[in-house]
């Protein structure tokens, strides 16, 4: 297993980029989820001002996969871990790994491409900010294999969207495209596929600049970021 | 059991139950207490009925109170009533069974305030919205300044109930008071279809759905993402938990 299987950093200039690299699309298993907190943990001693989220591939994540999540959660469960405690080493422990990315001390961004759907969207959701290509497609699917959201999609697509277009998100688990996407204030900006990822990288070193550290900080503090 | 209660009627589709306003020809709402609870908690609480669409009998939605009910002499007298209509709208509010209103025609004041009390909404390309209370010297009285606020924001709520103006579908589909216009002149047939492909998801699921969003509005994010996890887990052993 090479070092850039999974999940990768890279640093330049002030600029830390986390690239998913789990070709054909980036399924969130079990390994993605431990590469991702590996990852976490050498970001969070970096000196930089801004981080971006993309993918290396045309895909930024299909979401989790069925499997993980009985290796991850059921399999504990059904081996007399107890309801709580199986939970916490699963599931709440992915959700605070997205809680910790979303309140880093400065910019998130999230560069999306192809499929952002189930925990794949979710983990956009974290970053701060979100450009996306023409051709993305974003959604909550899991109610089609009778789930719901499992890494607070719920709570975080109710901020942006207000409760009665969450509700509808979720519940129908349908599509929405890039522009749609737009328009609900879920996506910043909507950029040409070839654009996505330079543009991403350019905002960021914008956002990263030393002397702009402290007040992206405490600009993050007061939006409850 | 019956099936009208004040200015409701109900009627059954299957596993969707649906809640007519019905006081021809605008469905003006006779009082704050526009139907018994006890009665409506009846028809939606049977175990069959998986979801509820709330519209019109005729060619409106509703055009709101009728203002010649309102003779209190006393403000104290009125409380209790508006609190009965308030504890209705509440229970639509927090039902765990998907409430999609189906809006044609006006919907106005009261019957805005009831619609907002609804998960969902959708409405016909010719619906008209508005609170007109304020051209009446009066306000909203079932909590529809509120519900307003947290759907459109502050500054739209504001010119909503300040200039007691109506506005139509496009609009209101813009300010996401509507979650689509569909065809729904004289025919609640686009909203059972959304309703009906919702249900057929599953009991549970749904309810967690509904369970999660409505969760959502707190500062309390801790809480509420420990509970959004538990329902996640309660529906991954439900769906392959079993033994097989």
């Amino acid at each position: 297993m090479t070092d850039k299987e999974g999940v990768y950093l890279e640093v330049k200039d002030r600029v830390g980029c986390i690239i998913l690299n789990a070709p054909p699309d980036n399924r969130m298993t079990r390994h993605f989820f431990s590469n991702l907190e590996k990852v976490l943990e050498k970001v969070v001693r970096l000196d930089i001002g801004a981080l971006v989220f993309y993918s290396s591939g045309r895909h930024f994540s299909a979401g989790a996969d069925v499997e993980g999540i009985k290796q991850r959660f059921l399999e504990p469960y059904l081996n007399g871990s107890g309801f709580e405690k199986a939970l916490e080493q699963s599931i709440v422990k992915d959700c605070a790994l997205f809680s910790a990315i979303e309140a880093l001390p400065f910019p998130v961004i999230g560069a999306l491409s192809g499929l952002c759907v189930g925990s794949g969207l979710e983990l956009a959701l974290a970053c701060n900010i979100r450009i996306c290509s023409k051709d993305c497609l974003m959604g909550s699917p899991e109610i089609n294999w009778g789930l719901i959201t499992g890494c607070n999609g719920s709570l975080r697509l109710e901020r942006i969207l207000g409760k009665s277009r969450a509700l509808e998100f979720i519940i129908t688990g349908e599509m929405v495209n890039s522009t749609k996407a737009s328009e609900m204030g879920l996506i910043n900006t909507v950029v040409d596929n070839k654009n996505l990822i330079p543009r991403a990288i350019k905002l960021a070193q914008l956002f990263a600049e030393k002397e702009r550290a402290e007040a992206n900080y405490l600009i993050k503090k007061a939006l409850a970021f | 059991m019956t099936d009208k209660s004040g200015c409701l009627k109900w009627e059954e589709s299957d596993r969707i139950g649906i809640i007519k306003i019905s006081m021809p020809p605008k469905n003006l709402l006779p009082s704050p207490e526009f139907a018994e609870i006890g009665v409506v908690r009846e028809w939606i609480s049977q175990k069959h009925i998986r979801g509820i669409v709330l519209t019109g009998e005729g060619r409106h939605f509703s055009a709101g109170a009728d203002l010649s009910y309102f003779n209190f002499t006393n403000s104290k007298d009125c409380i209790s009533e508006f609190n009965a209509g308030k504890e209705l709208l509440d229970y639509f509010e927090k039902l765990e069974k998907p409430v999609v209103a189906s809006i044609d025609g006006v919907c106005l004041g009261g019957g805005l305030e009831l619609a907002l009390a609804c998960h969902m909404r959708y409405c016909s390309e010719r619906a008209v919205f508005g609170f007109p209370e304020i051209n009446h010297g009066i306000i909203p009285g079932l909590c529809g300044a509120e519900r307003l606020a947290k759907v459109v924001g502050r500054s739209h709520a504001l010119e909503i109930l300040l200039t007691g103006s109506t506005f139509n579908s496009q609009k209101a589909l813009k300010l996401g008071l509507v979650n689509g216009i569909v065809d729904a002149s004289s025919s609640i047939k686009p909203v059972m279809e959304i309703i009906n492909r919702i249900v057929d998801f599953g009991e549970k699921p749904v309810s967690y759905c509904i369970r999660a969003v409505n969760n959502s509005n707190t500062k309390d994010f801790a809480y509420v993402s420990l509970e959004e996890s538990k329902m996640f887990g309660d529906l991954v052993i439900g769906q392959y938990g079993g033994f097989s």
